[in-house]
């Protein structure tokens, strides 16, 4: 499925603006929306899981509306918010048949065999008769990404998934999502940590106060970092003139004081050496040096 | 657009979620339990519960429901609108909301969910209710009520809360402001407009009349289902409004158009059967006034009598075509060129014909004119036939009826949340039920005529009546009866009746005949609920009766006139009002009574009930009894309070509990004796019929209950004595927003006159003067004048200026009773026992008493003779003695008496006294050698003194009663409605339930007064509330101070039965100061109590009064004495 966004822009109540004419294509596979807190990522997720009307442009999603073709869009989606909990009188089979029964499983029979497939597939097979809200967080995002993907939707969208996990969940998550990846689906995972999209997607944008200020692969972007990520060691007295100076990426102690990974145009007289940088560098490197300029130029 | 797959979906996990919600949990245990105890121990018999709840079958069912219904409205507005919150509050809604399917879906099915679990928990509760029916009582199960009470009364209450609910929580942003608007609106529904506009904004039902007859059903399931079918639509308007207003982005184009259209259709057929239900009062409203303005005309505006009336009927189904071959004469002086006659505007006249060919009419509402081609001629007769067809409009029934009592809930007391709906008439396919107020037949003469509501004529007609019904259905009217085939039956009256009646249903009866009477019960097929009580009854129900009718015939000194007296069943919802030209309402008429269904509204008629309260009473005692006594005494009591006492039916619901004007249905026969037989028509004291018919009725009826006007404050009589003073009698008819008061005025006028003239005139002389001439003038009109003349020539007094005085005067008598003295004497050598007292009647107005003695019935039982809850109907083996006194009199009164006296009541009917029955009990009988015994009356020159030389008093009638009004109460308790009296009311009854947060006045006849016997009551307290009583000395010196004690016990209580009274606390003001004391009630005299004795210097001084007592429940501010040394 191919999701095309053109001149998107939502003003809320008070003119603070979210979306500032987006504009962006995204086709199969995995594909990752990164960018701060506030930069308008759910927003653009919420018009796109037809949850908020834009104040303008237009969005399709291969020859539908999203305006005009709600429940073909709608039929075609799977959702996991950011902020996700569960009605509380539901038990987790419960409520997996319910969104099922919303996502077009009619056959009560199929119904029950998906959800029991769902439940298996994101480990939950054992505790499908407790009630949704008993379970820890991360059975509760595994059952959130199950309603996401249970009646095969064609399109999934997920918002800040691994937001609170502990590392174990997250890398089953993770995981889990990469599995997603080789369906033929489109998956859109809005996130800030940049982990979450470098482990995962093939393509990526990154949305900064409404605006796409980059599209294109996480290689691209890494590409783009190159030359200016540096590590160097550094006493306990040059640490404080070392972040006013640098965008510090780490700080880790070492034999002599501090190791310090930082992103820069140059190391201004600091001993150190560069080195090649990962998504994590460039994303901030991105943000932190470029992102006025190269904004301007995307 | 709408796919029910979804919604049944969005139900399916709505209902889930309910059912496991405490709150719905609990709430719906508490139902089931509560209502479930209720019904057991109704059923069971367990608490006394109203006859009509097991009379009326539905009633068992209706009632549950009608509680649950009150309060699932509020909690499905807390549930409702959790939805919508819950779904406000979570992320989680988004995974939903994202789905494929429409805002009607979701919002359709989250209604059908919710529903769907109160729907269930109704179904529970019925469930319950059946098996407690059918395990426990007797009654026969009335299935389609068990079905039809969920629908009608839950189903459009819930959709409409639903609605009300999902959508001020889709408007209104702030939940909390949302439910304190949905609370306050069923808060004022509940309490303030529930009862306005005929029930309108009833959303809950539950005022609006829904008792299930076995007879016809609902009382008008019209009016019910526009009723309902307001909130219905209402409900769906406002759900397809959250459709609209949803939070979530439509998905059909088309459901929002169609949600919109449909929004507004609801929305305006809510309005429009809203409008219709408003039109239909209002327009019945309209048509009665304009019937009332058409008979505005002279009061000789009478044009024929009738004579002679012969009607056939045909009934088919809703309606029925009649013919009636009338002979008419013209009474008046002058040729009639009009006849003047009334049909039921609902009934449409077909031709009008005479001996000469068609005659020309002319219709306007229920007025029918007919214009024959010559005028008739004084004294002449005319003969004609009137045909017609339709059915009864009972709007127009009953128009001389203020329109605030007829739209008045009928309720009774003892079963306050049943409206058991008003129906004047019934013509259904399988039921009919025609009484002379429907015209259903023509009647001759204008009518009621706003300005002389009291003229009534009465013609007596030579009746005739062929009834063509369904066949099945039998038809009951007066006079013997033919049957004519397959549904066809012939009356032939023996006697000219005033009017007829006909009723026809399925109906069985029994018959028994008594002294040629024909005593006749017409039931309604498997209403037999009675006969397996009287089985062994055998002879001894022709006795009963006998001995009953001839107690009734010597005590009116009158005799029944028919060969038959038919008691027929009716269904519950027949109504009737008094009026205010005869003491008789519609559910009696000439040798027939028509009873309501089952004997709902009687208690004597609950046979079970009683039935084992004299077997509880006979274990207890070891008395025996065979079951023919036990029976006779439960037939004998049920037909003398039912048809002679008027005394044995629930009381029936007043909207103002003080206003004690409260209709309460008569089956009393007496109409029979004098109402149906005779009539004094006069045009200048029209009332003089009315008069004489409560004169004789007061021989054989009941007073009202005492333990009524200790609630209301006043009795009837009491409210048209203080009327009396302020305008005449003539004056108090006239006034139209007096009515109620002007039926009792007249009746207590009227049996006053009479009395006066009995006393005047020689008891026995004057009742036989009646008897001869009621006698002799059986079935004609006596006019007026003739009667006034005839009173005149036989005991040479001047009754037209009698007459005019009580018509016209504003002057009352008023008595003050004292120098009471009870001893024993010697008569002869028998110990006798004396009561000796002085009436003074200070008012320039002759005025008349009545007194009776009771006999003491012994140490405890029922003490001084008071009858606990009891009527204060005289007994045989009461003494009862009438005194007349002259204006400005004083009369010694002595009796020497055989047994020992309990007590005396005095009666000052038309007086100035409050209470105008004033109460004394007798305690020890000393013997008292000397004495000289004194039996009668004789006129003294020392008036009764209240006041002695050096006494001053202070009561709290005096204007130095000076009583703390400010009221202690919460701003709730003062928004509460009906918690406090009504100030526009000049005494108050004590309700011991109701929070008496100031200082408010009450009579009784043991407080101290002049003629009004009165005191302030207040709620006992801390003593933050005081009243003073300030006088003025004219000398300085030592004075002993009084304070009037009287210790005032509910009715209910027994007068041996212990109480606590508690203290009265005072505060007396003297020149050393100021000093506190208090007297101890429960070892108090009732009478003056001496508080202490101080210096007061001349001029002003006060005794205060708290509101400290102890353990008392209430303090009662009297009189303050202060007596010089």
């Amino acid at each position: 499925m191919d999701i095309s966004i053109r001149n998107l822009n939502q003003v809320y109540k008070g003119g603070k603006r979210a979306l500032d004419d987006v504009t962006l294509d995204i086709g199969s596979g995995m594909f990752g929306l990164l960018g701060p807190n506030g930069a308008g990522k759910t927003t653009l997720i919420k018009i796109l899981v037809t949850l908020m009307k834009p104040s303008s442009g237009k969005v399709t999603v291969d020859e539908y509306d999203l305006v005009r073709n709600r429940k073909e869009i709608r039929s075609m989606l799977g959702y996991l918010p950011q902020d996700f909990r569960f009605f509380s009188r539901l038990r987790t089979w419960e409520f997996l048949d319910y969104i099922g029964s919303l996502a077009g499983l009619r056959d009560s029979k199929a119904r029950k065999k998906a959800v029991d497939a769902m439940l298996e597939q994101v480990g939950l097979f054992d505790v499908r008769d407790r009630m949704a809200n008993k379970l820890s967080g991360g059975m509760k995002r595994r059952l959130g990404i199950a309603q996401a993907l249970i009646g095969d939707p064609k399109i999934i969208i997920v918002d800040e998934p691994t937001t609170g996990l502990d590392p174990e969940e997250r890398i089953r998550f993770r995981n889990l999502i990469a599995d997603m990846g080789h369906r033929d689906v489109t998956i859109l995972l809005s996130t800030h940590i940049v982990g979450d999209i470098s482990s995962t997607c093939d393509n990526m944008a990154l949305l900064n106060e409404g605006r796409v200020v980059f599209r294109g692969s996480p290689t691209e972007l890494v590409a783009m970092a190159r030359g200016h990520a540096w590590r160097f060691e550094a006493v306990d007295s040059e640490l404080d003139a070392i972040k006013e100076k640098f965008s510090v990426i780490s700080t880790v102690p070492s034999e002599n004081g501090w190791e310090v990974h930082v992103v820069g145009d140059g190391l201004d007289g600091y001993p150190g050496e560069a080195v090649e940088p990962d998504l994590e560098h460039s994303y901030v490197y991105f943000m932190e040096q470029k992102v006025k300029g190269i904004g301007r130029a995307v | 657009m709408i796919s029910l797959y979804n919604i049944r979906v969005v139900a399916k996990i709505e209902t889930r979620t309910l059912f496991r919600s405490w709150f719905y949990r609990i709430f719906s245990a508490i139902s089931i339990v509560f209502l479930g105890f209720f019904s057991f121990a109704m059923l069971a018999r367990v608490v006394n519960t109203p006859w009509v709840m097991h009379a009326i079958s539905s009633t068992i069912p209706y009632v549950p429901i009608l509680f649950l219904n009150s309060v699932q409205a509020v909690i499905a507005v807390f549930l409702a609108s959790d939805f919508l919150k819950r779904d406000k509050k979570l992320d989680t809604t988004d995974v939903v909301y994202m789905r494929s399917m429409t805002n009607g879906d979701y919002v359709l099915g989250k209604t059908a969910g919710i529903l769907f679990v109160f729907l269930c928990l109704n179904l529970a509760i019925m469930i319950v209710t059946l098996i407690l029916q059918l395990t426990l009582s007797d009654v026969p199960v009335d299935w389609m009520s068990y079905l039809i009470y969920p629908l009608v009364i839950s189903l459009p209450t819930l959709i409409f809360v639903l609605g009300l609910s999902f959508l001020f929580m889709a408007l209104v942003p702030n939940q909390a402001v949302t439910f304190i608007l949905l609370l306050g609106y069923i808060a004022l529904t509940l309490f303030y407009l529930g009862g306005r506009a005929d029930h309108l904004f009833d959303y809950m039902s539950y005022q609006i009349p829904m008792i299930y007859s076995g007879f016809t059903g609902f009382s008008d399931l019209r009016r019910l289902l526009l009723h309902r079918g307001i909130y219905l639509f209402l409900g769906f308007s406002f759900i397809f409004l959250t459709i609209l207003r949803l939070k979530r982005l439509p998905q059909s184009r088309t459901l929002t158009v169609v949600a919109r259209i449909l929004a507004v259709f609801f929305f305006a057929a809510g309005i429009i059967l809203g409008s219709i239900y408003l039109d239909e009062i209002s327009s019945g409203k309209a048509l009665r006034a304009k019937m009332a303005q058409i008979g505005i005309r002279p009061t000789e505006g009478r044009t024929l009598s009738t004579t002679n009336c012969r009607i056939a009927l045909d009934h088919k189904g809703t309606a029925f075509s009649a013919s009636a071959s009338i002979t008419a004469v013209n009474t008046c002086g002058d040729p009639a060129a009009e006849y003047i006659y009334r049909l039921n505007p609902g009934l449409e006249v077909d031709a009008v014909s005479g001996g000469k060919g068609p005659i020309k009419f002319k219709r306007d509402l229920h007025m029918l004119y007919l214009e024959p081609s010559v005028p008739l001629a004084p004294g002449e007769s005319d003969s004609f036939s009137i045909e017609y067809h339709g059915t009864i409009d009972e709007e127009a029934c009953y128009i001389d009826i203020e329109e605030e009592t007829r739209h008045q809930a009928s309720r009774m007391q003892e079963a306050e949340m049943m409206n058991l709906g008003k129906r004047y008439s019934f013509v259904y396919p399988q039921y009919l039920l025609l009484t002379p107020e429907t015209l259903w037949y023509p009647v001759s003469g204008p009518g009621y005529n706003p300005e002389h509501p009291e003229i009534h004529h009465r013609d007596f007609i030579d009746f005739s009546l062929s009834v063509k019904t369904s066949p099945g259905l039998s038809a009951i009217s007066q006079g013997r009866i033919d049957t004519l085939g397959q549904g066809g039956f012939r009356f032939t009256p023996e006697l000219p009746l005033p009017s007829l009646t006909l009723a026809a249903g399925k109906y069985e009866f029994r018959s028994i005949t008594v002294d040629s009477v024909d005593y006749n019960l017409y039931f309604l097929e498997g209403h037999d609920f009675f006969s397996e009580y009287f089985s062994e009854m055998g002879d001894t129900m022709a006795t009963i009766i006998r001995d009953l009718s001839h107690e009734v015939e010597n005590k009116l000194g009158l005799e029944y006139p028919y060969e038959r007296l038919d008691l027929v069943e009716v269904p519950i919802h027949f109504f009737s009002y008094r009026r205010l030209w005869s003491v008789a309402q519609e559910t009696v008429q000439p040798q027939i009574v028509l009873l309501p269904e089952k004997g709902a509204p009687l208690q004597g008629a609950d046979f079970r009930r009683i039935t084992r309260g004299m077997e509880r009473r006979r274990s207890r005692t070891n008395e025996t009894s065979s079951p023919t006594d036990d029976q006779s005494v439960l037939f004998s009591n049920l037909i003398r309070s039912v048809l002679v006492d008027n005394s044995g039916f629930f009381r029936f619901h007043r909207d103002d509990e003080e206003n004690p004007f409260a209709f309460s249905p008569s089956y009393n026969i007496f109409p029979n004796y004098l109402t149906f037989t005779s009539d004094i028509e006069s045009t200048r004291w029209p009332v003089l019929s009315m008069a004489m018919e409560a004169f004789f009725a007061g021989k054989i009826e009941g007073a009202s209950q005492p333990f009524e006007r200790f609630i209301t404050g006043l009795s009837p009589e009491e409210r048209i004595n203080l009327a009396l003073e302020e305008k005449t009698l003539q004056e108090i008819m006239s006034d139209a927003d007096k009515r109620d008061l002007a039926y009792y005025a007249i009746k207590s006028k009227g049996d006053y006159l009479f009395m006066l003239l009995e006393q005047k005139l020689g008891q026995r002389e004057f009742n036989l003067f009646l008897s001869e001439l009621l006698g002799e003038n059986k079935f004609e009109r006596i006019p007026g004048e003739r009667f006034v003349e005839e009173v005149n020539t036989r005991f040479g007094l001047d009754f037209g200026q009698y007459m005019e005085e009580w018509y016209n005067s504003r002057q009352l008598p008023g008595f003050i009773v004292g120098n009471v003295e009870t001893f024993k004497v010697l008569d002869g050598d028998r110990e006798r026992y004396q009561v000796r007292m002085k009436i003074s009647n200070p008012e320039p107005v002759n005025g008349l008493l009545k007194m009776t003695v009771r006999k003491r019935q012994g140490p405890g039982g029922e003490g001084f003779g008071r009858r606990r809850f009891g009527r204060p109907q005289d007994t045989e083996d009461d003494l009862v003695k009438f005194i007349f006194l002259d204006g400005g009199e004083t009369r010694e009164i002595g009796l020497v008496l055989d047994f020992q006296p309990g007590m005396a009541q005095i009666n000052t009917l038309v007086s100035k006294n409050i209470p105008s029955v004033i109460e004394m009990t007798f305690e020890d009988f000393e013997l008292d050698g000397k004495a000289v015994p004194f039996a009668g009356e004789r006129t003294v020159d020392q008036p009764v003194r209240l006041l002695e030389r050096g006494e001053t008093i202070v009561d709290n009638e005096d204007p130095g009663f000076v009583p703390q009004q400010k009221e202690a109460r919460s701003l709730l308790k003062r928004l509460m409605p009906g918690r406090q009296p009504n100030d526009d009311e000049k005494y108050h009854g004590m309700a011991f339930w109701r929070d008496a947060a100031k200082w408010i006045p009450t009579t009784n006849s043991k407080f101290f007064g002049r003629y009004v016997r009165s005191a302030h009551y207040t709620n006992a307290g801390s003593g933050d509330r005081k009243t003073a009583f300030n006088a003025k000395l004219t000398e300085s010196g030592f004075y002993d101070i009084y304070y009037y004690v009287s210790k005032i016990a509910p009715p209910w209580r027994h007068p041996g039965e212990e109480q606590e009274f508690g203290s009265n606390h005072f505060l007396i003001h003297h020149d050393d100061g100021m000093e506190e004391t208090e007297i101890d009630l429960n070892g108090a005299t009732e009478g003056w109590n001496f508080l202490g004795s101080y210096y007061l210097t001349a001029g002003e001084t006060v005794v205060e009064m708290t509101n400290k007592s102890g353990e008392g429940r209430f303090v009662t501010a009297d009189a303050v004495k202060w007596v010089k040394r």
